[in-house]
């Protein structure tokens, strides 16, 4: 439609300019004429994107700007070292903000989440139109990349290092934990506090202490507690929360924005080396304490300690297992240089046992920086080994980093090359749950193999995290544990004696298509049947994170 | 960290909301052209798809979804506004504008061309797209600040919106016209 009059009145309706006779104008054109309605969407739109380019150019460019608190009144409150009344809104108001940032609803749960949106505007990703009809089946939206002496408020949902977090909360009892979100943004948290993760780009704290390092990419991150949010403009900062009182903000470098979440007040941008209270009513500048918030350094410097101590403990554990009688496979994956393709069986029943051979695997790190593991990728990798005799009882632990679900019907953790009476195999169902099956005679089909399944137990979100897995059958039934837990006890009977003869970890057939894609960093076969007990000293001997006797550095 | 079934739509719905804000946002701003009222308007449509997260059919377009909520929206806080010459048109020609919304267009490809076209304009013309839509004042406010009649600034914004959008549509070809 190329009719000038219609555009002005678009324009003058843009500009927010219409007279009342101009606006029935307009809306009996628009009513009347298809062709008018595509022009409206034309101008719309053109004003639509200036809307956003402005939205989002005034984020970037005010993230660049030095904005200063009024210098004299904070140092004359630090040093004094009491707290003092914020300045009022007209001195915050020195810095120009337009009107839609200070919006005036009142609703706390929509502002949390409108500066969330704010923050999400410059991260719209070309293909956001489809997203929709797919929504993610794990919407995880951070990593826990270490975890130092935590006792967890909830052991039984507890994540490990290296699980994927999805939105919900991190309750600490005690010890510490750092969290990496998928937008860069990296988070200290030392308990005991209670974090919820929102999404990769906000978290809110109801109390505790976290630091927070934010680089370019994570811009927008924020941070909210009962009274404020923390809009981060690339920096690292510091938020506590007591269980009673008020939230602080303590920023280390760069920028942070501090706005109430009843809006009570205007935003607050605060820079390096400055940090606020949230009094009731105002803001009180206190002194900046970065010695009060736990470090990444402080924690790197705790998660060595803790490993070195842990790794002391599992070793002790370990040798000690390596002397029971009974054990007659044990493979600790330590004492090998990386390369190495012999695996040497440390059961001392077992000393003169030719050590296994590792097919494709390569070396890599296990539970602890320093600690060996074989990984399971390719389609060959195995590690091949031989027991002779037979046995009536049988104990099966390992210690695995599940690095994918079962491609196919299950994922092998050991199985008996040979399919004759007594053999049996240790594998991962394709739901997650853990199976061991003994053959009773050598017709192959599933109904000549005695078998147990334990309902799921490696779920998604336990991908990349260490998790023991153990497998008793003591004569009547077949048990099985997760991190030291019984999840299945079912009465099993084989009438034959058990064997081995030659057997896969990792891999079973030639195809590869029951292979497992894991890290293993211990392994153990026992020709008895091992208690409950037993197996949950071996799970507190072995844990990757424990409680820390560590104090603060 | 297990959620139950209903806050896991709830959380879906919302991550949804976060990640087609800009989407939505923009609806809304054309169809309630105060950009000083677009963030309330925002607001309130997300506690209404926060309410209604365990009716949404995830099998429908989530933003034709939130869209037809925002509409309401606009017409709510429409009939709250004091402003007449800036509230939003009546809700008959709202319902006709929406059913007739053509399919949407790449923004981001236009938002990367916009800035070498603002470069083109004369500095007049940038300062007053940057007063309105940077620092989102009425364009009746600007004239004031730049001791220009109303009229002027209404003619040098509307030029200035015809000369980007003629700009981006050369610079991404013909397939960037809408």
């Amino acid at each position: 439609m190329n009719d000038p009059r219609h555009d002005t009145l678009l324009d003058r309706y843009l500009n927010g300019a219409l007279s009342e006779a101009e606006r029935q104008e307009l809306e009996h054109t628009l009513l009347a004429n298809p062709a008018a309605r595509t022009a409206f969407w034309q101008h719309a739109r053109q004003h639509a994107l200036l809307a956003r380019w402005g939205q989002e150019t005034w984020g970037q460019r005010r993230a660049s700007e030095t904005v200063q608190l009024d210098e004299s009144s904070s140092t004359a409150s630090a040093s004094a070292r009491t707290p003092r009344t914020a300045p009022k809104k007209r001195r915050l108001r020195t810095v120009s903000f337009p009107r839609w940032w200070l919006t005036t609803g009142t609703l706390a749960a929509a502002c949390l989440l409108v500066v969330l949106i704010v923050g999400n505007l410059a991260r719209q990703t070309p293909s956001g139109q489809l997203a929709s009809e797919h929504p993610p089946a794990v919407p995880g939206v951070a990593v826990l990349a270490a975890a130092v002496g935590v006792e967890w408020a909830d052991p039984a949902t507890a994540p490990g290092a290296g699980s994927v977090l999805a939105p919900g909360l991190l309750e600490l009892k005690s010890g510490a934990v750092q969290v990496e979100f998928y937008s860069g943004a990296r988070v200290v948290v030392e308990g005991p506090a209670r974090v919820r993760l929102v999404s990769e780009l906000a978290a809110t704290c109801e109390h505790g202490s976290l630091s927070a390092y934010v680089p370019p990419s994570a811009h927008g991150f924020s941070i909210t507690t009962p009274t404020l949010t923390v809009t981060d403009l690339g920096t690292e900062f510091g938020v506590r929360v007591p269980r009673s009182g008020t939230s602080e903000v303590h920023v280390f470098t760069g920028l942070v924005e501090v706005s109430r979440v009843d809006r009570s007040l205007p935003v607050l941008p605060l820079k390096a080396g400055s940090a606020v209270r949230a009094d009731a009513t105002s803001y009180a500048i206190i002194p900046v304490d970065r010695a009060g918030f736990l470090s990444e350094a402080a924690l790197a410097a705790r998660l060595q300690s803790d490993s070195g101590r842990l790794l002391d403990r599992w070793r002790q554990s370990a040798s000690q297992l390596s002397r029971d009688s009974a054990t007659a496979v044990h493979f600790t994956f330590e004492g090998e240089q990386r390369g190495e393709r012999r695996l040497s069986n440390h059961a001392a029943s077992a000393v003169a046992a030719e050590p296994a051979s590792v097919i494709g695997s390569a070396w890599v790190d296990g539970r602890w920086p320093g600690k060996g593991a074989l990984e399971f990728k390719g389609p060959g990798d195995r590690v091949r080994f031989s027991l002779p005799g037979e046995f009536a009882t049988l104990t099966l632990m390992a210690w695995v980093r599940l690095d994918a679900m079962p491609e196919n019907v299950s994922a092998t953790l050991m199985a008996a090359n040979e399919l004759v009476p007594g053999v049996f195999r240790w594998t991962i169902t394709a739901n997650g749950g853990l199976r061991l099956g003994i053959s009773k005679t050598s017709v192959v089909g599933d109904s000549n193999w005695e078998a147990v399944n334990s309902p799921p137990v490696i779920t998604r979100e336990r991908l990349g995290e260490w998790v023991m897995l153990a497998s008793v059958y003591d004569g009547t039934t077949i048990q099985h544990f997760f991190n030291g837990r019984q999840v299945q006890s079912i009465n099993a009977h084989v009438p034959v004696p058990l064997r081995v003869g030659v057997a896969d970890l990792g891999n079973w057939r030639s195809d590869g298509a029951e292979r497992i894609q894991a890290r293993m960093d211990q392994f153990a076969l026992l020709k008895r049947a091992a208690t409950a007990d037993e197996i949950r000293a071996l799970y507190d001997a072995g844990r990757p994170t424990g409680r820390s006797d560590v104090s603060t550095p | 960290m297990a959620p139950t079934p209903n806050e896991q739509q709830l959380q879906r719905v919302q991550q949804l909301f976060v990640l087609h804000a800009a989407q939505v946002r923009g609806f809304i701003v054309a169809l309630m052209p105060d950009l000083s009222q677009v963030d309330d308007v925002l607001q309130e449509t997300f506690l209404t798809v926060t309410a209604k997260a365990e009716v949404y059919d995830s099998s429908r377009d989530f933003i034709a979804w939130a869209c037809g909520i925002a509409r309401f929206k606009v017409m709510e806080v429409g009939r709250r506004m004091t402003n007449r010459q800036c509230r939003p048109l009546s809700d008959e020609v709202l319902d006709a504008l929406a059913a007739s919304e053509p399919a949407p267009t790449n923004d981001e490809a236009k938002l990367q061309v916009l800035n070498g076209c603002l470069e083109a304009l004369g500095p007049q013309a940038r300062r007053i797209v940057e007063l309105c839509y940077q620092q989102a004042h009425k364009p009746a406010e600007v004239a004031k600040r730049m001791e220009w009649t109303a009229d002027s600034v209404y003619v040098a914004l509307s030029r200035a919106r015809l000369a980007l959008r003629r700009c981006i549509e050369r610079k991404l070809g013909s397939e960037g016209a809408s």
